[in-house]
């Protein structure tokens, strides 16, 4: 099996004194020298897929991604402790210095930069077309899966496209939503058309992937900021050619739910991983920290980081998704206690147990960071709220996912059930409440179809409440001080 | 520029020395982040002029002599103001210590022109909301009890923007204090050293009292006096679900000035006519910091720093390993 292991790259940042220092680059991860190479321009690439995947510091193979997603009303966190980075996201109440969505941001700009200089390069680079495409590929998927993670948490935020440091990048403008997605979608389409229809290894994309994302970010355009809603259209069209498609690429939906979060460190990858960041706890900073310790309650050695809001839990429909998304009875040992006895008083998040529950914070894991089924609704909603309403096939595609979450013998929704167009776009979008519960994904459809506040109004009392009332103000985040402090012009 | 001034009187009894200086330092050799959507990290660039300027004065000589008795003193004090006279173009620039585990959250220390070195940058902290401040606190989205930061800018949200400088890390003065007795084969030797005029960024006791980094809970006694009913007086926040602690705020700042008792020994010589053969036997007892006379609240305030130890980022103890007091008892033979 092989496992892809990303390597820490250091690019070094030379600043020579011109006339004193003729700078031999051969051997570093920068200039021209290198990337002319096709093993160069390799190197260059993992470089960028480390930014994605840094235990602790950037990326997310730590729950920084999850903590910055808790506005929405699937996740809260500890009331007390020291979780007040995380109190933050679900009070509403973000600093311009928190670490959590700062993390997030910092290992997109790394992504990006390394992407950049593989982007920038490739061209020239001297070997085999075809692996050359490929890495290139992997490249703007890279890139266009970095801006999009910026721009949601950010909305305006600097567009480089630069690979090597200049000072004009000092006094760079922000760009806005519509020009950061114009190349989000060309970086995507070109990814879509270069990348192999097998991945080269469990933690890279194919086109496949390319095309998922594709139709997320057209489902994303359609909602707020841009609501260009004729890229409801584009959104279907593309999830429908992944649905179709899903055999060549790879990508199956599991049996059971309760298999998808098996959590097995042995299994590399599943079958409906679209895309992931592999985790290895045989690198430095390379482990997965999203598993483990950050979802247990403190009676089990946990960290209290995350767990579930009492309504949605509530409301959570019974089946065995359910079971296998909560964990309400704690304790590793014979004697356990239901959650409304623990310190908390919430039920925990089972999904990132890992099996056997081991009590750790370092785990070969992947953070699987879409999942087969949420191309499957991605069709089913953007069908719905495109031209012509859903049809069978959006049916079909809400069903599995639906019927896999419930008891068995549920019904299967129908076109005869008399929704309408837009009550069963809503439907798809609770489903994918439910089947994503604290995937950081319920907190980007509350936003794109602006319905944060009226999230936020249905939580419990006994939950953790927004500080100030929520307003628009509150679906980007602020820039990180430690850039706006340095560049005027952000 | 270095002006000095040297006098003895009583044939060496007395002496008196006083100097000032003012030197400035230019093409200052600083760290200067990098944005992280431009790769991050730091450029050592040469950037800005510093000025230093202070007196250094110290008296001395043997004020007692007389029978076998002798006793000799000497008495220094400096003191130091520096200040950033430009930074190159730059408005400011931030030094950090890379505390991490939660606590910094951004630079502790910000260089500004007009500024000294090591002037610490965070939320000036007015103590608790007071139950006839509840109608502002409410603005800010607080209830009486919270934490209350000056809103600098007045938008009624804590944030960066309403970071300021708060403190200096770089003592106003400092000095040095030594005495030595002598009777006969007797030598007694006391020092005293003081530093005057200096703010501490105390992270230990942030991190034991805010829940923050990887404390989860209150674990320093101060907790006790926390604000509820019937003692709304107290500065120390009241357990809320609308709390947010900022450790780098001057709530955590203390005055670090302090006198230490530095060394005192005490040895005595024993007279060779006591002893059958040639030997010299000296016997001594010496202690190290026996006394510290301080306001600061963490185990020691002399200390050692954090992160980045350099000139421009000083002064945070977080953790810190004290200074021991040493005892220390002995005999030296000589053959």
């Amino acid at each position: 099996m092989k496992k892809l292991v990303i390597l820490g790259m250091a690019a070094l940042l030379t600043v020579g004194c011109k006339g004193y220092l003729e700078e031999d680059t051969t051997g570093l991860l920068y200039g021209g020298n290198v990337l002319s190479t096709q093993d160069g321009l390799e190197s260059a690439l993992t470089g960028a897929y480390r930014g994605l995947g840094n235990q602790w510091t950037y990326g997310f193979l730590h729950p920084s991604a999850n903590a910055a997603t808790i506005g929405s009303d699937d996740v809260t966190t500890h009331p007390a402790s020291n979780k007040a980075d995380w109190r933050e996201f679900d009070q509403f109440n973000v600093s311009t210095t928190n670490q959590r969505s700062g993390a997030v941001y910092n290992g997109c700009y790394k992504a990006i930069q390394g992407a950049n200089n593989v982007i920038n390069n490739y061209a020239k680079t001297v070997g085999t077309k075809a692996t050359i495409d490929i890495i290139a590929g992997e490249a703007f998927f890279i890139r266009g899966f970095s801006y999009y993670w910026l721009t949601r948490f950010y909305g305006n935020i600097p567009l480089v496209t630069a690979g090597e440091y200049s000072a004009d990048l000092l006094t760079i403008k922000k760009s806005t939503p519509a020009e950061v997605y114009a190349l989000i979608v060309e970086d995507l389409k070109k990814a879509e058309t270069m990348l192999p229809n097998t991945r080269r290894d469990p933690g890279r994309p194919n086109a496949g992937s390319a095309k998922a994302f594709l139709a997320d970010v057209y489902l994303t355009m359609a909602g707020w900021p841009l609501k260009q809603t004729d890229k409801y259209d584009l959104a279907a069209a593309k999830a429908k050619e992944v649905i179709d498609n899903r055999a060549t690429y790879g990508f199956a939906l599991m049996p059971t739910f309760a298999e998808v979060f098996a959590n097995d460190p042995a299994v590399a990858i599943i079958p409906e991983s679209v895309f992931q960041i592999n985790g290895f706890t045989g690198g430095s900073g390379t482990a997965n920290a999203t598993y483990g310790n950050t979802t247990m309650p403190g009676e089990e050695g946990g960290w209290d980081d995350m767990f579930a809001e009492l309504n949605f839990f509530k409301n959570f429909p019974e089946g065995p998704r359910k079971d296998a998304t909560f964990r309400t009875q704690f304790g590793l040992g014979a004697t356990t206690i239901p959650w409304q006895n623990s310190l908390t008083k919430h039920p925990y998040y089972k999904k990132w147990y890992i099996k056997g529950n081991i009590v750790t914070s370092s785990i070969s894991l992947p953070s699987v960071m879409m999942r087969y089924p949420h191309v499957l609704t991605i069709y089913a909603e953007a069908k719905a709220r495109g031209t012509g309403g859903p049809d069978q096939a959006a049916y079909d595609a809400l069903n599995q996912v639906r019927l896999r979450g419930l008891p068995a013998g549920a019904k299967a929704l129908a076109p005869g059930d008399g929704l309408t167009a837009a009550q069963f776009a809503d439907a798809v979008v609770q489903e994918r409440a439910w089947e994503f519960a604290c995937e950081r994904t319920r907190w980007f459809d509350l936003i794109r179809l602006e319905q944060v506040e009226a999230a936020n109004a249905a939580k419990s009392p006994d939950d953790l409440q927004p500080i100030k009332p929520i307003t628009k103000a509150n679906y980007w985040f602020t820039l990180p001080y430690t850039d706006t402090s340095i560049n005027p012009n952000l | 520029m270095d002006v000095g001034l040297e006098m003895e009187f009583l044939n060496g009894r007395l002496h008196i020395e006083a100097d000032y200086f003012k030197k400035n330092t230019t093409d200052l050799l600083l760290n200067v982040a990098i944005p992280s959507y431009a790769g991050g990290g730091t450029q050592a660039r040469n950037v800005g002029e510093i000025e230093n300027k202070g007196f250094e004065f110290s008296i001395g000589g043997s004020p007692v002599v007389t029978g076998g008795f002798r006793w000799e003193t000497n008495l220094n004090f400096s003191t130091l103001a520096n200040k950033v006279i430009s930074l190159g173009g730059l408005p400011r620039l931030g030094q950090g210590t890379g505390v991490g585990a939660g606590m910094s959250t951004t630079n502790e220390f910000m260089l500004i022109p007009g500024e000294p070195l090591g002037s610490y940058w965070g939320l000036k902290y007015l103590g608790t909301w007071k139950p006839n401040e509840a109608d502002a606190a409410a603005k800010q989205g607080r209830v009486p009890g919270d934490p209350h930061y000056q809103d600098l800018n007045g938008d009624n949200s804590i944030t960066t923007d309403d970071f300021q400088i708060i403190g200096r890390a770089f003592p106003k003065a400092t000095g040095g204090w030594n005495n030595t007795f002598s009777y006969k084969g007797l030598t007694l030797n006391v020092f005293f050293n003081g530093v005057f005029g200096v703010d501490k960024l105390n992270y230990t006791r942030a991190a034991a009292l805010s829940g923050s980094g990887d404390a989860r809970q209150f674990i320093l006694s101060e907790i006790r006096d926390y604000y509820r009913p019937g003692n709304e007086t107290s500065d120390v926040p009241a357990f809320t679900k609308t709390y947010q602690p900022f450790t780098q705020s001057s709530r955590f700042l203390e005055d670090g000035s302090f006198v230490r008792l530095k060394n005192v020994s005490l040895s005595y010589n024993v007279p060779a006519g006591l002893m059958h053969n040639k030997a010299t036997v000296r016997v001594f007892a010496s202690a190290t910091n026996l006394l510290t006379f301080t306001k600061y609240k963490g185990p020691d305030p002399e200390s050692a720093r954090v992160g980045s130890n350099t000139d421009t980022a000083i002064g945070i103890d977080y953790g810190s390993y004290p200074n021991a007091k040493q005892y220390t008892l002995g005999i030296n033979l000589g053959f």
